[in-house]
């Protein structure tokens, strides 16, 4: 049982969720992910703060891949070709369907580890060591990926419109 | 786009991103829950192969089991019946706790996007409520030959009348045997308080 009230535990479930989208890229995925990692806490009677859960989640998540046969956060390659400044524009992605905006094909197309680090950067507001220590990486190796993330992004969201905020 | 406005865009974007109710406030419920006792893991570990393969043997175990329990019950109820010349066994009535009147049965199948939540709240019940005259039985029709063991199983609990009624998995039911009624039913969207409460009021009370 946690001593935590109602409404912090909704925003760390609403944070859970976030990351976990992150990751996956798919509400359904994430919302198994989320419940997925939410029992684990439970049955370890673990913390119930941001890292943890969002260590549990990361943990759940690469436990998935492996059961899938899916190679995930592997050491970055610096000479993976880059996608196209005009692979998105204003056209649907077909592999999300129909309705996907321009950013979400766009995110569509970066890696997990990519998403991942900069959804924590931007939107949690970790540091690069706060991000390494929480997904086992240097910081070096966060500072790379949230970099090359932004530059992609930009690079695929040239010229599309993407409301002001 | 420059990085401060990529920022905001991504702040928003991710921001706009909630679950979808019902998960939010049963997760919460859950972690606020005043007795969780040990959850076991919803995703296994282990290779798919070795998974199933262990879940088959689990469940041939478990079943061979409850039909030992239920053989030996039914056994000792028809003992009792030659013995006193009774009218047949009223499950209603009975107060051996080998063939309890009620039963709670979880609808699963490997293949129910459902089930990984539903799993946990069984396991909850069966722990907090496994002193007391409730039978706790999982129906799995994963596959056909689950499907005919599950079957094999409901009828020598009396309780193959469900059969007779869809169902969908990913769901517990409290059942009844004697009066062959569903007396409470607990989805993915439910609450398990409720389902407690029926069960609470329906327990046979001792005299």
């Amino acid at each position: 049982m946690t001593t935590l009230p109602a409404g912090e535990l909704r925003d760390l479930v609403e944070r859970g969720y976030r990351f976990a989208m992150s990751l996956t890229h798919d509400p359904m995925r994430a919302e198994d992910l989320l419940q997925d990692a939410w029992f684990s806490i439970l049955k370890a009677r673990g913390s119930w703060n941001r890292g943890y859960l969002f260590a549990t989640i990361r943990n759940r998540f690469v436990d998935q891949c492996r059961r899938n046969n899916v190679v995930v956060f592997e050491p970055l390659v610096e000479d993976e070709p880059e996608p196209d400044g005009d692979a998105v524009g204003s056209v649907f992605d077909e592999s999300e369907g129909s309705g996907a905006t321009p950013l979400s094909s766009a995110l569509g197309r970066l890696r997990p580890e990519e998403r991942a680090a900069l959804c924590l950067s931007v939107v949690e507001g970790f540091s690069a060591r706060e991000i390494g220590e929480l997904l086992d990486w240097p910081r070096g190796t966060v500072l790379s990926l949230i970099h090359r993330a932004r530059a992609k992004l930009q690079r695929m969201l040239q010229g599309s419109e993407v409301p002001q905020r | 786009m420059t990085e401060v406005h990529l920022d905001s865009t991504l702040l928003k974007y991710y921001g706009d991103m909630l679950p979808p109710d019902d998960v939010l406030t049963r997760l919460v419920t859950l972690a606020q829950a005043d007795d969780v006792p040990q959850v076991p893991a919803v995703r296994p570990t282990l290779s798919p192969q070795r998974f199933l393969a262990r879940r088959r043997l689990c469940f041939g175990l478990a079943a061979a089991a409850c039909i030992a329990l239920a053989v030996g019950g039914i056994g000792y109820a028809g003992f009792r019946i030659g013995r006193s010349n009774a009218v047949p066994v009223n499950p209603a009535a009975a107060s051996d706790r080998a063939t309890p009147r009620l039963v709670a049965v979880k609808y699963y199948a490997d293949w129910c996007p459902r089930c990984p939540v539903i799993g946990p709240l069984f396991e909850i019940l069966a722990e907090k409520y496994g002193n007391e005259p409730v039978l706790f039985v999982t129906i799995d029709v994963t596959d056909d030959a689950r499907r005919s063991q599950s079957r094999l199983l409901a009828s020598e609990l009396g309780i193959d009348w469900l059969y007779d009624r869809p169902r969908e998995t990913g769901m517990i039911l409290l059942l009844d045997r004697g009066s062959e009624e569903v007396l409470a039913r607990l989805t993915e969207t439910g609450q398990m308080h409720d389902l407690e409460v029926v069960l609470a009021a329906s327990m046979p009370h001792d005299p």
